[in-house]
């Protein structure tokens, strides 16, 4: 049984079709990527998994119940909680506040065992506007944790950090999954992190799934180089 | 400090401000004893509008409207039978208004609890929208139930108003609704619903992605701040003993005054829409002097009327320079702070 379906879903804005019949499943306990160049439709898909955007077709089902066009604190609720591209972070709110107002509805998980987890206890009265910015990103998906969720949706998480910071972040992603259970979805651009991590890929161009497989079979996969370098890259391998 | 010391420190507090509101009331003349309620109703206003505009975020402009909805519920229920009669001169009071009295606090209870209903009807479909649409929604809103007021004479006797309100709104009264306003506003703020509030006021998207039903929250807040609202309505309105619905007295201007009051404090504060409320009411009486004739390095200046609004204006333009954030920011008071302060002065 899979954990989360996405079902031939597509989004249109207008005459813009941001993503076309893409469908995906993500099986419980998984990490699964989500790849693509710029303006693929990546975010996209997860705004609509977790209801910022409805889809115009298609239908999503989450541990086999419709939840497509649910409004996105329902969908919370349920058990997806997601991170964001751009840290939307609570800016006046302490850290502390920041995971705890994901605990206003679940008390079953402990918003303090997370921060403590990925190393955030000593900074829990800070602002979190004061933090670094590896650490705001720690610090979104702490909170995203602290919701009680089973699935969690990273977009980009190791955006703008360094190699080190990248590598314990590695670290932290698979023991959230193997400590915490958790299953995960996360696109990132970063290839090296997602190579090591995902045990599963999905690629995505201009809305469309162009391959999925696992990353050794999506890293040779002919389309998937075409996508990223270009026609005359394909030919030259050759 | 320990919780337990601060939990001395405010139950000292609290009868010492009592005593110091007793000693104002047998020392000072109405006067100043008439404005020193006037301040404890203006921070009632101040911070139920507070909860909704600082703390949550929503910008209502209707504030106004809530506090006339308050003062015309609480008037029509204290008023005698009698005194309705003859002030209705138009139309009937209709019935059963027309033949009931109830005592002060039950009719202030109900003011607050038919602002309430109305905000509840008013948030339900405007809440729906977000920032200058909703500012905007709120107006029209305070401005209809002034036109309501103006027109309905079998109810508010109409451009006539409402006249001879019993005087009930003492000090105590004020004060005591204050404290209960505060009360209730700081434990709202500060339960995991205050949380909640702060986090969509931060960064709605978030909050929701985060499970926090962004509509019920604001509602509550919003229909909670109506509720205070209607309460500073019947204060003003039994201070004031008139309510006449062509001056802008429960117009407009009343919602840009608690405006002030509360950007003044500092927006999001409720030690800071206190502040505001009390500056407020302080000034705009101290100021007065300066409408009056006065000898200005030997000229001698003819009094004008207003001329208190244009240097409160003033003043207010420069305390956003040099505060751009309000007197208190979004800080509130604590024992700490206070400690901390004197402290500092110590040292120096």
């Amino acid at each position: 049984m899979s954990l989360l379906t996405l079902d031939n879903t597509t989004m249109k804005f207008g005459g813009l079709t941001a993503v076309e019949e893409v469908s995906l499943c993500v099986e419980e306990g998984e990490i699964f990527g989500l790849i693509g160049p710029n303006g693929a439709g990546k975010t996209t898909v997860f705004n609509m998994i977790t209801g910022h955007y409805k889809p115009t077709n298609g239908s999503i089902l989450f541990k086999e119940n419709e939840i497509t066009g649910l409004p996105p604190d329902r969908i919370t609720r349920i058990g997806i909680a997601r991170t964001f591209q751009n840290i939307r972070l609570f800016k006046d709110l302490t850290v502390l506040e920041n995971v705890m107002v994901s605990q206003h509805h679940t008390i079953a998980s402990n918003g303090k065992a997370v921060s403590w987890f990925l190393g955030l206890e000593m900074l829990a009265n800070e602002k979190s506007s004061a933090l670094s910015y590896g650490s705001q990103r720690l610090l979104e998906i702490a909170r995203a944790m602290a919701t009680g969720s089973i699935l969690l949706l990273l977009d980009e998480p190791a955006a703008g950090m360094n190699p080190s910071e990248t590598a314990s972040l590695v670290k932290t992603i698979r023991r959230i999954r193997d400590d915490f259970g958790l299953t995960i979805l996360l696109i990132e651009h970063d290839m090296k992190l997602v190579m090591g991590l995902c045990e599963r890929i999905m690629v995505l161009d201009h809305g469309r799934t162009i391959s999925e497989g696992d990353p050794a079979f999506v890293q040779k996969d002919v389309r998937v180089i075409e996508a990223y370098l270009g026609r005359e890259w394909v030919t030259v391998g050759k | 400090m320990k919780q337990r010391t601060k939990t001395s420190l405010t139950l000292i507090a609290l009868p010492l401000i009592a005593f110091l509101l007793f000693l104002s009331q047998e020392f000072l003349n109405s006067y100043y004893s008439r404005i020193i309620t006037l301040i404890g109703i203006y921070g009632i206003m101040a911070v139920s509008l507070t909860l909704v505009n600082g703390i949550s975020g929503v910008f209502s402009l209707g504030h106004a409207g809530f506090i006339a909805l308050g003062a015309y519920t609480s008037a029509l229920l204290t008023l005698s039978p009698k005194q309705k009669e003859m002030t209705f001169l138009i139309e009937k009071l209709i019935w059963p208004l027309n033949s009931i009295q109830i005592p002060f606090f039950w009719a202030t209870i109900i003011a607050g609890l038919v602002a309430a209903i109305f905000a509840f009807l008013i948030g339900w479909p405007s809440l729906r929208l977000t920032g200058d649409y909703f500012a905007i929604a709120t107006l029209g809103f305070s401005e209809i139930i002034r036109i309501f007021a103006l027109n309905l004479n079998s109810i508010t006797n109409g451009a006539l108003g409402l006249k001879a309100l019993p005087d009930h709104t003492n000090v105590w009264w004020a004060w005591g609704w204050l404290l209960v306003t505060v009360a209730c506003v700081m434990s709202l703020s500060y339960s995991s619903f205050g949380r909640a509030l702060r986090a969509i006021r931060e960064d709605r998207v978030a909050a929701q992605a985060m499970g926090i039903n962004v509509f019920k929250h604001q509602l509550m807040a919003f229909v909670v701040g109506g509720f205070f609202a209607g309460i500073s309505g019947s204060l003003y309105g039994h201070w004031l003993s008139t309510i006449d619905p062509r001056t802008n007295t429960f117009g407009i201007l009343l919602t840009f005054n608690v405006l002030i009051m509360i950007v003044l404090g500092g927006l999001g504060s409720i030690t800071g829409a206190i502040i505001g409320g009390a500056l407020f009411a302080f000034l705009s009486e101290w100021l007065r002097f300066l409408e009056g004739p006065m000898n200005l390095f030997g000229f001698k200046i003819m009094g004008m009327s207003g001329m208190r609004m244009l240097v409160f204006s003033g003043l207010f333009v420069i305390i956003m320079i040099f505060w751009p954030r309000g007197l208190m920011g979004r800080k509130e008071f604590s024992w700490e702070g206070l400690a901390s302060l004197f402290r500092r002065g110590d040292k120096r």
